[in-house]
């Protein structure tokens, strides 16, 4: 099913969720804009503040403003997620399509096997783990993302994949001497990617929370660089003498995968008329 | 498992990390980091490395910790209780908690029960476990002072070691819980649509048999079928759970094996949680059979 205008009709939720997903891409974009003070400016005299005029969300032990981090978080943490859950789909796609339509090739089983493999560990033990081959930094945390998530995709793609290779137009496009490229770019792509896609946005939600565990437990973007799981980490062993400090990045992070959840769950009613 | 074992070696073993340099700082010198490896059999090619390890293994040796130079067996079974007892609280504070939504929602769909019960579990199944962690601890222990905070308890008493539990085991297992409501939700809609059930109200059964009996007990499979991701997931935030928390366990341990590059404690350790799906997913088919009578193993 076509995913269309006339869905955001009555469904408050869905434009609820798309509305707070722009405000917090949007903050994070214009961070420079909105925040007051530079995220990595210190100022051992202000340290731990609490909220003020000067300073909205209080100061860090560092004396490092909080709303400034946590709107340079975002631009991290947004970033890595997006751009790791981007990066697996892609690959994920290729070769779930792939093992699905030769299903019967060597190499198809391969994959699947390799999956089923890397699906049987907790997502946050694989990202650590591929994190701690390539080391912390930003672009390695998309990678070792990537690398956790792309099982998911392939298993979603493949089980489409399996189903529409037997439909009559792939039959008849294959009958017709059209390559196996076009077929896939042409017919079996197109039908097979809303629930892909759909997936993509709820998972980008776990990709951010990975980002945030990941920074957190000193595996993702290296301090002092702001993201909201270093923002956590810092402010985590000051919790009773600033807890608003810690509350504040959480709200960050719930906020941001809230608004990916609320998206992709009402485009997943939409497509599953079943569930509603 | 043994191919498994055999990736995640060759995988670990060939990333940059160097538990002599760990171990040694920053600013050790060259021939001392030379000798240390030379110490730790690191210097030797990878195939002997593992062959050695294979060798103790089978043995039954798992070994020693590079970093503390402990067994890695006793740090595991020194841990590993917490870990069992977190994870098992969590599932069934999921199940326990999680179904009698799903049913309230999917009696009265579209109801405002439904709506409120709906928003609820996704916010439940979104709030990441250190978000929920957080604020559990910031609300029960530091606002209302009702529950202690971190750590694992005083020893040998049990009444300490349950409080204890309460908070991790309910931030541990609030995904579960939402998740588990919103899939006994779309089952049980699915299985009332269907003809038995209809017959069941016609014979002038009760609502609540009809409910109870037959309709939930056959809902309830496609729980069972994802049983296996949940224990899967529930290890996952385990870990989280435990550093938020401070608890000692095995995702504590893990983390800190990846952190420091301790090569030893990450291999058993993953081939623990592997072993754990495995097994867990055997269980979850061999029961198939036991709910759904049709399904029969050859």
């Amino acid at each position: 099913m076509k995913l269309g205008p006339r869905y955001f009709k009555n469904n408050i939720s869905l434009i609820i969720g798309i509305l707070m997903f722009i405000g917090i891409v949007g903050a994070s974009v214009f961070a420079p804009y909105f925040a007051l003070y530079d995220p990595l400016e210190v100022k051992i005299s202000q340290r731990l503040q609490p909220m003020s005029a000067d300073h909205p969300l209080g100061t860090d032990f560092w004396g490092r403003d909080i709303q400034s981090r946590i709107l340079f978080g975002g631009r991290s943490s947004l970033t890595i997620g997006l751009a790791s859950i981007g990066v697996s789909m892609i690959l994920g796609v290729i070769l779930g399509v792939v093992a699905g339509y030769y299903s019967e090739n060597k190499f198809a089983n391969l994959i699947v096997w390799i999956t089923d493999i890397t699906m049987s560990f907790p997502t946050l033990i694989l990202g650590a783990m591929v994190g701690m081959m390539f080391g912390p930094g930003i672009f390695n945390t998309i990678i070792a993302i990537a690398v956790a998530f792309w099982p998911r995709f392939v298993r979603l793609a493949r089980a489409s994949a399996l189903s529409v290779k037997e439909e009559v137009f792939i039959v008849a496009a294959k009958s017709l001497g059209m390559s196996d490229l076009r077929i896939f770019g042409i017919h079996l792509i197109p039908n097979i990617i809303s629930p892909v896609i759909v997936m993509a946005v709820i998972w980008a939600s776990d990709a951010i929370t990975i980002e945030v565990a990941l920074s957190f437990l000193g595996l993702g973007v290296p301090p002092p660089t702001a993201s909201w799981g270093t923002v956590l980490q810092d402010n985590l062993r000051y919790f009773r003498m600033a807890p608003m400090a810690v509350i504040w990045p959480c709200v960050a992070i719930a906020w941001a995968v809230q608004s990916l959840n609320l998206i992709g769950d009402r485009f997943r009613d939409i497509l599953d008329p079943k569930m509603r | 498992m043994l191919i498994v074992m055999t990736i995640v070696f060759v995988l670990l073993r060939s990333g940059p990390l160097d538990p002599a340099h760990y171990i040694l700082g920053d600013y050790a010198t060259a021939e001392t980091l030379k000798n240390l490896r030379e110490q730790m059999k690191l210097d030797r090619p990878i195939y002997v490395q593992y062959l050695y390890f294979l060798e103790r293994l089978f043995q039954g040796d798992l070994g020693c910790s590079f970093i503390n130079k402990q067994p890695v067996l006793s740090q595991l079974i020194s841990v590993l209780p917490y870990t069992i007892e977190l994870v098992i609280a969590g599932a069934i504070l999921g199940i326990l908690m999680g179904v009698p939504p799903g049913i309230i929602a999917a009696l009265r769909p579209n109801s405002i029960f439904d709506h409120l019960i709906r928003l609820l579990t996704l916010v439940g199944i979104s709030v990441p476990i250190f978000v929920s962690g957080i604020f559990l601890i910031s609300i029960f222990s530091l606002k209302l002072d009702l529950l202690p905070i971190i750590g694992d308890g005083e020893a040998g008493n049990l009444k300490s070691r349950v409080l204890m539990l309460i908070l991790p085991a309910f931030s541990c297992g609030i995904w579960m819980l939402a998740s588990i409501a919103r899939l006994t939700r779309a089952s049980l809609l699915e299985v009332l649509k269907k003809d038995y059930i209809v017959t069941a109200r016609s014979m002038g059964l009760q609502e609540r048999i009809v409910i109870l009996k037959h309709a939930l007990k056959n809902s309830l499979l496609p729980l069972i079928t994802s049983l296996g991701i949940y224990i899967n997931i529930l290890l996952g935030s385990a870990v989280l759970t435990e550093i938020v928390f401070t608890r000692p366990g095995i995702g504590r341990l893990i983390v800190e094996g990846i952190i420091s590059g301790d090569f030893q404690m990450v291999q058993i350790l993953i081939m623990l949680y592997a072993g754990t799906v495995v097994i867990v997913n055997l269980l979850v088919d061999l029961t198939y059979s036991l709910v759904d009578p049709r399904i029969v193993y050859k």
